[in-house]
């Protein structure tokens, strides 16, 4: 944690006194790898800035629940995780076989292309986007919960701890499958591992 | 840890997941097998693709929506929710449905002041009728009423006592139950008491009830069991032949003789036997069972009546143009060749039939009367063509009074002499050739069918 910030606990028991401002501050903290996540399991941008607003509702609502048995982010990540099964639920589908691509949404808003451009040569930066795409493409193509157990691990970073608690499972199941989306998604980018 | 199971840990290896002992024996086997060490640089290479994913970063207003959308959920219940907007609202919806129970039980407290002493009026009288002794000046009497008079209430009252049982088995008490005192009270000296006072003119005896009739020997005795308690208390009490109570003083004008005795003449000659249920069939009868067929016919009218009543729906046939009354028009009038196929449209169905049967009986024909259901029923005769036209003509209202006042005298006429020729059907060279008429009566069009709820007949309500 930065020096000076003001640490999560410290801003739970805050809001759970009814502090708007402080839950704010958390908000503010974790939008961004929230909604990054949420984004790769859901693949729709739209989707997402709804789904982690809808978190993010739900965390304030529950948050007098909250007892500190687990990181703050792991419990707004669960949050987080459960709306976005549901919504996969009302919504019927497992798989996102057209996503729309980071860049894409990104310029389509206006925003910064943020890999593309770091990249130094416009080629370089083509490849790099097509790579993109592709892998992008490749994750929209697993299966729910080899995306999400993907999502997870290798995209937000999670231990396989913490993902048995999100997932509500027990370890060894989240070692199991995360193994068999890699292999899943291996199969999908054969020729780029060739 | 044999080749599979090492493959099966790789991604665990890759994560740092293991414990100590495990991953010395993945190493162990990685260092002895390069198609494993392949497997797990693909592995390795995937997550590398994976976590090389540009990170999305969330909308600029993702922050501000969310506390707007926690502003809103902790908005307070709206104050006209608790406060006493809300009390004044469920007070407003407490007096409109505490309304609507007083405007619905007024209203059946006005159908039954409505029905109840039309029904107790016509009880009443035929309570006095049955009781009295003479009883063919009462029927005299009520002969002149019904058949001869559209407006009179023999047909209209016992098509509203039909209606008023009906009611009362719906559980409205609209018609009061006959008192059984009153059948008991002892019979007038004076015999000849009623007729000749030219009174009231009321039915004779209920021919509903008469025992020993064919209707209460066939189907028609339990569609009579159908009518509610107040009219089977009010047929036993009639079927007692209790001793006459004291003849009112008379209510209406005096009943011509004339008049009276044609339509007793008229009566005493015929009979009506019941060939099958709801079929009935004139034939001629010895005078001196006059009184017994006179009684036979108006039960077998009456419950004619009550079964073309019965099998009235709302829905009238289209098509056909609304008439006043029975016999005021037709839809088809006399058309075609053979068999005159008449339609007509009633309006008031007591007085159709009447009117109908009366005509009919002017004629001395011999006649079936079918109901068909729907509130259609079917009168088929056969006459010389000339005599139909004529009792079409009439039937449909298209004779000019002179014409009608000629008909009828040559129906007294008839009737002092049926041996004689009828001058309507006096042959001129050739006889006339006979044709079967079919008179077909439906409800007109905007006419509802008699309900249980809708009023009784106007007269009745006075």
């Amino acid at each position: 944690m930065p020096q000076g910030e003001v640490a999560d606990e410290l801003l739970v028991a805050q809001a759970q006194r009814g502090d708007v401002g402080a839950f704010g501050r958390l908000v503010v903290r974790y939008q961004d790898s929230l909604f990054n996540s949420i984004y790769r399991m859901v693949s729709q941008r739209e989707d997402a800035e709804d789904l982690a607003q809808e978190a993010f509702v739900k965390a304030f609502s529950g948050i007098g629940d909250f007892q500190g048995r687990s990181s703050f982010y792991t419990w707004l990540y669960t949050i987080a995780y459960n709306t976005v099964v549901s919504h996969r639920r009302k919504a019927g589908s497992a798989r996102h076989l057209n996503p729309v691509p980071l860049h894409a949404a990104a310029e389509g808003e206006g925003r910064s292309r943020e890999a593309e451009d770091r990249s130094p040569r416009p080629e370089a930066a083509a490849e790099q986007r097509e790579l993109h795409e592709r892998l992008e493409g490749a994750i929209a193509g697993l299966e729910a919960e080899h995306r999400e157990i993907i999502v997870m691990r290798d995209i937000e970073g999670l231990d396989y701890q913490a993902i048995a608690g999100v997932l509500g499972c027990p370890a060894g199941t989240v070692k199991s499958r995360l193994h068999r989306a890699r292999l899943a998604l291996r199969e999908q980018l054969k020729d780029l591992l060739a | 840890m044999t080749n599979d199971e090492v493959r099966a840990q790789l991604s665990a290896y890759l994560d740092g997941e293991l414990g100590e002992a495990e991953r010395g024996a993945v190493e162990s086997a990685l260092a002895a097998d390069a198609a494993l060490r392949a497997e797990l640089a693909q592995l390795r290479r995937t997550a590398e693709l994976v976590r090389s994913l540009p990170r999305a970063s969330a909308p600029a207003g993702l922050a501000p929506r969310v506390e707007a959308a926690i502003a809103r959920l902790r908005q307070p219940a709206r104050p006209w929710l608790t406060s006493w907007r809300l009390a004044a609202a469920a007070a407003a919806c407490l007096l409109l449905a505490a309304g609507a129970l007083i405007l619905v039980r007024e209203q059946r407290l006005r159908n039954i002041a409505r029905h109840a002493p039309a029904a107790s009026k016509e009880l009443t009288r035929e309570h006095e009728a049955a009781a009295r002794p003479d009883e063919a000046a009462g029927r005299e009497l009520a002969k002149k009423e019904a058949p001869g008079s559209p407006t009179g209430p023999l047909y209209k009252a016992r098509a509203n006592t039909a209606v008023a049982a009906r009611r009362e088995g719906d559980g409205y008490a609209y018609a009061p139950r006959p008192a059984p005192a009153r059948a008991e009270q002892p019979a007038p000296a004076d015999a000849t008491q009623g007729a000749g006072r030219g009174g009231v003119a009321p039915e004779p005896t209920a021919p509903l009830v008469k025992k020993g009739s064919a209707l209460t020997q066939g189907k028609f005795a339990a569609t009579a069991d159908d009518r509610g308690e107040g009219v089977k208390a009010m047929e036993e009490a009639l079927a007692q032949k209790p001793a006459a109570a004291p003849l009112p003083p008379a209510k209406t004008a005096a009943v011509p003789p004339a008049e009276a005795a044609k339509k007793e003449a008229l009566k005493r000659d015929s009979d009506l036997t019941l060939m099958t249920p709801g079929v009935l069939e004139r034939k001629d009868k010895a005078p001196g069972e006059a009184f017994a067929a006179e009684q036979q016919l108006g039960a077998e009218r009456d419950e004619l009546l009550g079964l073309i009543e019965r099998e009235l729906r709302p829905e009238p046939k289209a098509g056909h143009r609304a008439v006043g009354s029975a016999g005021a028009g037709v839809a088809n009038a006399v058309g075609g060749e053979r068999p005159y196929d008449v339609r007509l449209a009633y309006t008031d169905l007591a007085r159709c039939l009447a009117e109908t049967q009366a005509a009919l009986d002017a004629s001395n024909l011999a006649y079936t009367i079918q109901p068909i259901g729907g509130g259609q029923f079917v009168i088929e005769t056969t006459l010389p063509e000339p005599e139909a036209r004529v009792l079409v003509a009439r039937l449909i209202g298209a004779m000019s009074e002179k014409r009608q006042a000629k008909a009828e005298a040559e129906d007294a006429a008839r009737m002092r002499d049926v041996a004689k020729p009828r001058p309507t059907m006096k042959a001129v060279g050739a006889p006339p050739r006979t044709v079967r008429l079919v008179l077909r009566f439906f409800r007109a069009e905007g006419q509802p069918a008699p309900s249980p709820t809708a009023p009784a007949e106007p007269a009745q309500q006075k």
